[in-house]
């Protein structure tokens, strides 16, 4: 259970995605056998691609699968190693903060304007409010994260006193 | 003086390991305090607009149709037709890599998934077979650049959405040059072979096994014609192909080859998912990244210096290729791809280049940054696979990506080498 | 963000080349002070009290089209009568974005001043230009140039400010849209039936286009020749312009000039940024509207001509339709109004339409 809390988003990320593959190729199907092209089926995907790229990429915090450099980490030792990746984690989340004061007044225009997405009609926000609670969850992952680090810290420093103490 | 800044912040920040979209993002954030050259709702706008393009969503389709392809055992079915092709001769086994590279090339999206396929195969084959191990890894790394040349492509795809370019076109026009690397590869590979002594694996070629192989085969086989033959057949858009590559590659990996089951393909989609999460998120600042360069003027300020340097074509595309050559080995595949196709294709257009061409050459020198540290995805596959650190690999795969630079040459100045196929079919 | 068909890909291969070369000649020239004005439109002001505009636009220059060469009028204009109080600032490419979001919802944040976008895509965030989304409510190009420089043009650039805060300068005529079909040539309703017609991912072209019998289908512009070329499609539908530009011809053998819809460009600003401004340049703006508005119909009426004569001389067959089979293409396209006044807002809807009848009704 406490798995699952710890990154339900994937499930929501991989349902986005997989209805994602089976509207596209639905659209396929259905332009070629009954010749019938759906109007929706475009607009729809794009929205589920979206939203499964930000549950993943929310859920590739803790799965450390975000695109970086590991040039200067892999140079440092384990403890050092584990320091910066903390401190990386805060830029991550700083960048998320400051970001959260562009997207929200983004959302409350869109509310206000009324604004609908062209073909379905959904109004915008609806889709676009999901960022907002993305960038805070994935903020709550990267505390997570650096949790679950300075514990690994703690247990080296521990481990070094225990080598100590034995010598 | 915002442009240093902005260069400054986010490179130090990606030298030190944060993620490659926020080390960017953080450097826009910082010239939105610092400059105001633009604002923060812009670059809040582009964390969704960035995104918001149909052709994108084929590359979650075409990493989860390269997973099911290694899953579902199609890989080493395409290296076995490779082997009895090629396998006797000086160097085959190297040869093989390259050619299995192709062939999976034809059926992937991905640089480094290719890598992870066939070299995942070929590294421990050749290792048994007396191949220098960090040799087999140099030409593994090398050759899974194939893997974004050949068609279909996801560098391709999103060069496509970048410049407006027709990804039909490109994909088209990628045949050409996949074929002239993966021929100048082999042929480096056959020297370096015979200086080494790797001769063939002793089994004289056999047509009768040839085509056994290629029967057993033939539904991995099937696929690139089943992608390009639908492209060009009229019976769905490059987009949808992916989808459609998707789709086939789980009924084969479960009906025809027996090697996958519908209980594999939830995980699967689970795994790609984070994965995709993670690689994707650098998209949308990078893609803020080339309008908040825009907006300070470095398109046309880059304009201004190639056309003093030169106004000569040949030597412009030649100092552009090194140019990428060196923003490959720093910047990201996906956010150099973003960030420069724009700006570099609005500075070459007056000179008369072609979009789709300056599109190839662009995927030919991603496919140089794939194996050009420190950022370099296809060395981070191949060193992981083996554990051999990336500078010892680079070491060996030198010669090959010397070779993989001449074939850009060949690729810049005969055009006809990519987008000849576009005029033979009357585009 | 459907809809923007002036996201042209460019495939400058040499054969493209000359037609880009021909439909220059046919542009009227520009006067060798205005030429001049032109060259310098981008020079840095040293002013202290200039205003910078930064404009977007997803062409690639402003000479190419007849509807970007609108745009070229408005800035040399403007540039006359500001001078060194206005630097202005281009980008193309789609290099500020190419999305809804991304070009309205970057004026309203006043990321940057002006945008040169399309009416047909602003559907997301206005109902105001849905009216010419509706099939056959305007007939032809000179009515419907009336119609956009006229009351209802007025009625539908205030419906604009009203609800996004936006302001529709001028809509620079891109043409009527007409049907090209690869191997059958469309003279009746009944000729559609089955026919796979790529159109705009808009819900009121797709229903029409379906009720007229074809398989409507949205794809992109940029892989619209190559579907063409491939069959994913039997059809078309787009301005001349537009066909000319990607050389069709290739692709397709026949068109038929159906007038079905007329597609307009849309020049934005922020009208609250404009009304922050001084009267002296706000009247300034004002003018070269005028001049862009009115350079912009006769333009496109003069190229268009032009391009037809070319689409014809490589062996296009173009059909005009019969009166009582145009009358049934209306009538049976006329059954999709209901749907669309009640998508756009049926007082909306009417008010734009009888503006529009005391025009056509003349
Ligand atoms: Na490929
Ligand atoms: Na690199």
């Amino acid at each position: 259970m406490k798995k699952f809390f710890d990154e339900f988003e994937i499930y929501i990320g991989a349902f986005c995605q997989g209805l994602m593959v089976l509207i596209l190729l639905a659209q396929v199907v259905s332009r070629y056998i009954f010749n019938n092209a759906f109007s929706w089926s475009e607009e729809t995907a794009i929205i589920l691609f979206i939203l499964s790229v930000y549950f993943g990429a929310t859920a590739a915090i803790r799965r450390n699968q975000h695109l970086k450099l590991e040039i200067v980490l892999d140079k440092l030792s384990p403890k050092n190693r584990l320091k910066l990746e903390i401190f990386n984690n805060s830029l991550f989340a700083l960048f998320n903060v400051i970001i959260l004061f562009g997207i929200v007044p983004i959302v409350l225009r869109l509310r206000t304007n009324g604004t609908e997405t062209a073909v379905t009609g959904i109004p915008k926000w609806y889709i676009y409010i999901v960022l907002p609670i993305l960038f805070v969850l994935m903020i709550i992952r990267l505390i997570q994260d650096s949790g679950i680090k300075f514990k690994k810290i703690k247990n080296i420093d521990s481990n070094a006193d225990s080598f100590e103490q034995n010598n | 003086m915002a442009t240093a800044v902005l260069f400054i912040v986010a490179f130090t920040l990606l030298a030190i390991g944060v993620p490659v979209g926020i080390s960017l993002g953080l450097g826009m954030i910082a010239i939105v305090f610092g400059f105001g050259t633009t604002n923060l709702g812009f670059l809040a706008q582009s964390m969704y607009s960035g995104f918001e393009s149909l052709p994108l969503t084929a590359i979650p389709c075409f990493m989860l149709a390269g997973a099911v392809m290694e899953t579902g055992g199609l890989s080493k079915r395409l290296v076995n037709v490779a082997e009895k092709m090629v396998g006797h001769t000086t160097g085959g086994l190297g040869t093989v890599t390259v050619i299995a590279c192709l062939f999976f090339g034809a059926i992937s999206g991905s640089g480094p998934a290719t890598v992870a396929a066939i070299g995942g195969i070929m590294i421990p084959y050749m290792v048994k077979a007396g191949y220098d191990r960090t040799y087999s890894t140099g030409l593994s790394a090398v050759a899974g650049g194939l893997g974004i040349i050949m068609p279909p492509s996801i560098p391709l795809v999103i060069y496509g959405v970048a410049t407006n370019t027709s990804i039909g076109d490109l994909f088209l026009a990628g045949i050409g040059p996949a074929f002239l690397v993966g021929f100048m590869l082999v042929l480096v590979n056959i020297f370096l072979s015979n200086k080494a002594g790797y001769l063939g694996n002793g089994i004289p070629f056999k047509l009768k096994e040839m085509g056994k192989a290629i029967w057993d085969a033939k539904w991995a086989l099937l696929m690139p014609g089943i992608i390009l033959g639908g492209i060009y057949g009229g019976i769905f858009t490059p987009t949808e192909a992916a989808v459609v590559a998707t789709a086939y590659g789980i009924l084969v990996g479960i009906y025809g080859y027996k090697e996958l089951k519908w209980n594999d393909i939830i995980p699967m989609l689970i795994k790609n998912t984070s994965f995709v999460g993670g690689i994707l998120l650098t998209f949308a600042p990078a893609a803020a990244l080339g309008a908040v360069l825009a907006l300070l003027g470095v398109p046309r300020a880059l304009t201004t210096m190639l056309f003093a340097l030169s106004t000569n074509k040949i030597v412009i595309l030649l100092i552009v290729n090194v140019f990428l050559v060196f923003v490959g080995m720093i910047v990201d595949t996906t956010a150099a791809n973003i960030i420069f196709s724009p700006i570099l294709l609005t500075a070459l257009r007056p000179y008369g280049v072609d979009p789709v061409h300056f599109g190839l050459l662009m995927t030919i020198n991603l496919a140089i940054g794939f194996v050009t540290p420190p950022v370099a995805g296809n060395l981070f596959v191949a060193s992981g696979m083996t554990g051999i650190p990336m500078d010892k690999i680079v070491k060996k795969a030198l010669p090959f990506i010397v070779a993989m630079f001449v074939a850009l040459l060949i690729v810049t100045y005969i055009p006809a080498t990519s987008i000849g196929i576009l005029q033979l079919l009357g585009r | 963000a459907c809809g923007s068909d002036s996201k042209a890909p460019t495939t400058p291969t040499s054969a493209k080349m000359d037609l880009t070369e021909y439909a220059l000649s046919l542009a009227t020239p520009l006067s060798a002070e205005d030429e001049a004005i032109f060259k310098s439109l981008e020079e840095p002001s040293k002013n202290p009290d200039k205003v910078v505009w930064r404009h977007g636009n997803v062409t690639n220059n402003m000479t190419d089209s007849p509807a970007v060469r609108a745009d070229r009028a408005f800035f040399i204009e403007l540039k006359k009568i500001l001078g060194d109080k206005v630097e202005l600032q281009f980008f193309f490419g789609g290099s500020l974005g190419t999305s809804s979001d991304q070009i309205l919802g970057g004026l309203q944040a006043k990321n940057f001043e002006s945008q040169s976008y399309n009416v047909g895509a602003m559907a997301e965030y206005t109902n105001a230009f849905m009216p010419l989304d509706v099939m056959f409510l305007v007939p032809d190009l000179k009515t419907a140039l009336e119609v956009v420089n006229g009351e209802p043009g007025d009625i539908m650039r205030q419906e604009c400010i009203d609800d996004t805060g936006l302001n529709v300068l001028y809509t620079p005529a891109i043409g009527m849209r007409h049907i090209t079909t690869k191997n059958k040539a469309i003279t009746k309703v009944s000729d559609l039936k089955g026919l796979k017609i790529r159109v705009q991912n808009n819900p009121l072209h797709l229903l029409a286009f379906s009720k007229l019998g074809s398989a409507p289908t949205p794809i992109a512009y940029a892989e619209l020749f190559t579907s063409l070329q491939q069959g994913v499609v039997d059809g078309q539908e787009n301005p001349i312009a537009n066909i000319y530009a990607q050389n069709y011809v290739e692709v397709q053998k026949n068109m038929t000039l159906t007038n079905h819809l007329y597609t307009a460009g849309a020049f934005i600003v922020n009208n609250e940024w404009l009304l922050e401004q001084t009267p002296e340049f706000q009247e300034a703006v004002k003018k070269a509207t005028a001049v862009a508005a009115a350079y912009s119909g006769p333009e496109l009426t003069k190229t268009e001509n032009g391009m037809l004569d070319y689409i014809k001389s490589q062996g296009m067959m173009v059909t005009e339709l019969v009166p009582a089979e145009y009358d049934e293409f209306v009538r049976i396209s006329k059954e999709t109004w209901t749907e669309a006044s009640a998508k756009i807002g049926a007082d909306y809807f009417n008010k734009v339409v009888t503006s529009i009848e005391k025009i056509t009704k003349k």
